[in-house]
C-alpha cells in the first residue's frame, strides 16, 4: 500500500530556513523603532523607580493574596453568622415584662406565675387554670418577676 | 550578561513576532515596550531570569492576547463611536504586493496555533525549548505545529507568485 505522506522537500532544512527568512524579512521592524522601545522601557523603568514611596502604594494595592482571603473570609463569616445569628437568638425564651414566664414544676407540683424550672417538662395539664407542670425529677424554682413561691 | 545589550538583541525579536500576531505596528509596539518593561524592572529588582528570552516573550504574548481580547470587546463600541482604526486589513495590503502585506496576508491564513509557533521560531528566533516554554507545550508538538505552518505558508507564498504570471 503507497504510503499517503506527502513526499519531503528534497532540500527540507534549506527550505525551512529560506521561509523563516522571508518572514523575518517581512517583518523587519525599522531599527530606529527598535531602538527606541529599549530607551522607552529603559526610561520607564528608572522613572518607576523613583517615583515616592506614595505613588507606589497604588501598584501595591492592585491585588494581594493574602489580602483577598482574609477579606474573603471576613465577608463569609459576617454573611453566615447574620443568616444563623438570628435563628439562633429566636430560640431563646423572652421573658415578657410582667407575664409569667415559664412554668414548670417538679413532679406533680402546681406552678406559680413567674416561676420557672431547670428540669425538663415532662406534661403540662389543666391549661384552663393554674398550670400543673410536670418535669422530670426534682426542680429547683427561680423567681423571675417577683411573684410567685420559691420552693 | 547585561541588561541593554539584551535588550538590543530582543527588541528586533520581539517587535516582529508582535507584528506578526496583530498586523497592527502600534499594538505591537505597545506589547513590546511592556514586555521589555517587564524585563527591566524583574532585571533590576530580582537579577536577569533564568532565560531573558522565554520571559520576555511570554510577557508580551500575555499581553497581546489581553489587549486583542480588549479589542474585541471594545470595537463594536468604537464603530458605533467612528474612532475605529481606520488602517487598512491585510487583505486590502496584500492586494499592494509589498513584502510586508504579503507576508502578513499569508500569516493570516494559518490556524492562530500554528503562526504563532511559527512566529516564535522564525520570526522571534527562539529555539525549540524557549517556544515550547512560551506556548506551554511538548517540543514535538511545536515541532509539529512548525512544520506544519511552514508547509502552508510556503504553499500559500508559491500560489502568490504563480498568480501573477498566470494572469
Amino acid at each position: 500500500m503507497p504510503s499517503r505522506a506527502k513526499p519531503e522537500h528534497p532540500n527540507a532544512g534549506e527550505h525551512d530556513a529560506a521561509i523563516d527568512q522571508l518572514l523575518r524579512e517581512g517583518l523587519e521592524p525599522d531599527p530606529a523603532r527598535s531602538r527606541a522601545l529599549v530607551e522607552a522601557a529603559l526610561a520607564s523603568a528608572t522613572e518607576r523607580r523613583q517615583r515616592p514611596a506614595s505613588a507606589a502604594i497604588g501598584d501595591r494595592r492592585r491585588w494581594s493574596a493574602p489580602r483577598t482571603v482574609a477579606t474573603a473570609a471576613a465577608v463569609t463569616f459576617a454573611v453566615l453568622a447574620a443568616l444563623v445569628w438570628p435563628r439562633h437568638a429566636s430560640r431563646q425564651p423572652t421573658p415578657a415584662a410582667g407575664t409569667p414566664t415559664v412554668v414548670a414544676a417538679a413532679g406533680g407540683h402546681t406552678p406559680q406565675a413567674g416561676h420557672e424550672s431547670e428540669k425538663s417538662i415532662v406534661s403540662i395539664s389543666n391549661l384552663d387554670g393554674p398550670l400543673t407542670v410536670t418535669t422530670r425529677g426534682g426542680g429547683r424554682w427561680i423567681v423571675l418577676n417577683g411573684e410567685g413561691d420559691t420552693p | 550578561m547585561d541588561l541593554e545589550p539584551t535588550l538590543d538583541a530582543l527588541a528586533p525579536r520581539l517587535l516582529r513576532y508582535c507584528l506578526g500576531l496583530t498586523g497592527r505596528a502600534a499594538v505591537a509596539e505597545d506589547a513590546a515596550q511592556e514586555a521589555l518593561l517587564a524585563l527591566v524592572s524583574r532585571w533590576r529588582l530580582h537579577g536577569p531570569p533564568d532565560d531573558a528570552g522565554a520571559f520576555v516573550f511570554t510577557v508580551a504574548r500575555r499581553r497581546l492576547r489581553r489587549n486583542l481580547w480588549r479589542d474585541r470587546l471594545l470595537q463594536p463600541i468604537e464603530t458605533l463611536t467612528e474612532r475605529a482604526d481606520h488602517a487598512p486589513d491585510p487583505e486590502a495590503l496584500f492586494l499592494t504586493g509589498s513584502t510586508f502585506a504579503t507576508t502578513l496576508a499569508a500569516l493570516r491564513k494559518l490556524s492562530g496555533r500554528d503562526r504563532e509557533a511559527l512566529l516564535l521560531v522564525a520570526a522571534g528566533e527562539l529555539d525549540g525549548a524557549q517556544a515550547a516554554q512560551v506556548l506551554g507545550i511538548g517540543r514535538s508538538a511545536l515541532k509539529m505545529r512548525v512544520h506544519r505552518a511552514r508547509q502552508r505558508l510556503s504553499r500559500l507564498l508559491e500560489d502568490r507568485h504563480a498568480k501573477p504570471r498566470e494572469a
